[in-house]
């Protein structure tokens, strides 16, 4: 009995068969499982006067880009600077009297990172309370100029365990954030090719399933 | 096309010792656990992709070696194929080798190469950067793989049983790798010679330390990088002695 080197049965179709059927099913559970290297969200929000919309990110274990962009907005800050968790600095500003909405936050482990959004409302003007509570709390409270009218955006790189908060100010509110694992993460995203594993997968699999057997065999 | 007498007597024994069956199972198993794993955290360098992927491989190329190759050579010696073999005309020591290559370094080489291939697949802008370090953590591996295996076969061929050479090869590699472990639990600092020594029977880690150093532990000495390379020849040559001088049919 003879086979085709590349038929199922010898051991070179055996080998590819076995690194197709990996490569495949590793590629479709990594897809579901597997690290994620983005995720975005986006909203419109019809803001009360001195109340703010807070868009948060906490990076857990994965370190990156953030980027936040406004539109219809008045002024835009951020909060760069803080350790831990800002959903417990959230609560806190509740003792400058600034109360918080309901938290719509999202923790998500393949990305390593915990987002989202809330509301902050002051008694009086939020923007003139915020620079008392970052001296008191020693953290620095940015203003953001805008790239065009009503257009802000924010974009800053965060290291592991890193929170940033970003208060849009304005009446109806439109917004866009975008978490990218980037080059500041340990490796660049780029460097996973899951085309290239599903392209791999699918011709190695080709190969042995169309390898004809020879002989009598 | 006339092919050397090593090579069809190769290929002959390449007919049991990758039969079909468990090598298949074990080749998928670990080339989906390692897809999975390149999957399921990021890597920074080619050496820590190696290091997470094949050290689960390593162990299943022990087990396959302990429960395939040094049973089948016992088996082989038991039950008179090999005496088949010795009626070849080839000398003894070129049939030992063809028997190590047959039963030891090409399943190591397949069994260990097919998860580090679809991983470099997977993070293939990764491995193309670092292909040198890559290829280095692999080639240790693939040591420590062939290490363990010449040393079942010597086992096996002193057994010629292929259960007894299976439990004899799982409690040697056991016990290597609780010696190993002992050796570095008792080790106060990083220079201290137990750790030393526990660092040198693992040849990956050497290779992982010379590809990436680490801050705080001294680099490998030379005779740390030698230990199992060595080990290795010298075990190989001992097969081949064996095989030559002593065995009887």
């Amino acid at each position: 009995m003879s086979v085709s080197w590349i038929s199922p049965r010898s051991v070179a179709g055996r080998i590819l068969l076995a690194l197709g059927l990996s490569l495949f099913l590793g590629g479709v559970a990594g897809y579901l499982l597997g690290v994620k290297t983005v995720t975005t969200m986006s909203g419109s929000l019809e803001l009360t006067p001195n109340s703010a919309l807070v868009v948060s990110t906490y990076t857990l274990t994965s370190r990156g880009v953030v980027t936040v962009e406004a539109w219809n907005a008045s002024e835009v800050y951020y909060v760069s600077g803080i350790r831990g968790d800002p959903r417990s600095l959230l609560k806190g500003l509740q003792t400058f009297n600034i109360s918080v909405g309901n938290e719509d936050f999202k923790t998500d482990l393949r990305l390593g990172v915990v987002y989202g959004t809330t509301t902050a409302q002051a008694s009086g003007k939020l923007l003139s309370v915020l620079p008392q509570v970052s001296t008191m709390l020693s953290f620095k409270i940015i203003q953001v100029k805008p790239v065009s009218p009503d257009h802000y955006i924010v974009r800053q790189n965060l290291t592991v365990n890193e929170a940033l908060l970003v208060f849009i100010v304005g009446q109806n509110v439109t917004y866009k954030y975008t978490y990218q694992v980037g080059e500041h993460h340990i490796i660049d995203p780029e460097k996973i090719s899951a085309l290239g594993a599903v392209l791999s997968a699918s011709s190695l699999l080709f190969l042995p399933v169309t390898g004809r057997s020879r002989g009598r065999g | 096309m006339k092919l050397p007498r090593s090579v069809v007597l190769a290929y002959l024994d390449f007919s049991d010792s990758l039969r079909l069956g468990l090598f298949d199972a074990v080749i998928f198993i670990f080339t989906f656990v390692g897809v999975l794993l390149s999957y399921l955290e990021y890597y920074g360098s080619s050496a820590s992709l190696a290091m997470s992927i094949l050290s689960p491989t390593l162990l299943a190329t022990a087990l396959y070696l302990a429960l395939r190759s040094s049973a089948g050579i016992a088996h082989m010696a038991g039950e008179g194929v090999l005496d088949i073999y010795l009626t070849y005309p080839l000398s003894r020591p070129v049939i030992a080798l063809v028997i190590l290559i047959s039963r030891v370094i090409v399943p190591s080489l397949i069994i260990i190469g097919l998860p580090a291939l679809a991983a470099s697949i997977v993070y293939y802008p990764l491995i193309s950067a670092e292909t040198l370090k890559f290829l280095e953590m692999f080639g240790a591996f693939l040591v420590q793989a062939t290490f363990y295996g010449v040393s079942f076969s010597v086992i096996a061929l002193l057994s010629k049983r292929g259960g007894t050479a299976s439990i004899l090869s799982l409690l040697y590699y056991f016990t290597y790798n609780i010696l190993e472990l002992i050796l570095s639990n008792l080790s106060a600092t990083y220079e201290s010679i137990t750790y030393k020594i526990s660092r040198a029977m693992s040849f990956y880690l050497v290779a992982y330390q010379h590809v990436n150093p680490p801050s705080i532990v001294p680099p490998p000495s030379l005779w740390e990088a030698l230990l199992v390379p060595g080990l290795t020849l010298v075990l190989g040559a001992l097969f081949v002695l064996h095989f030559s001088r002593w065995y009887e049919p």
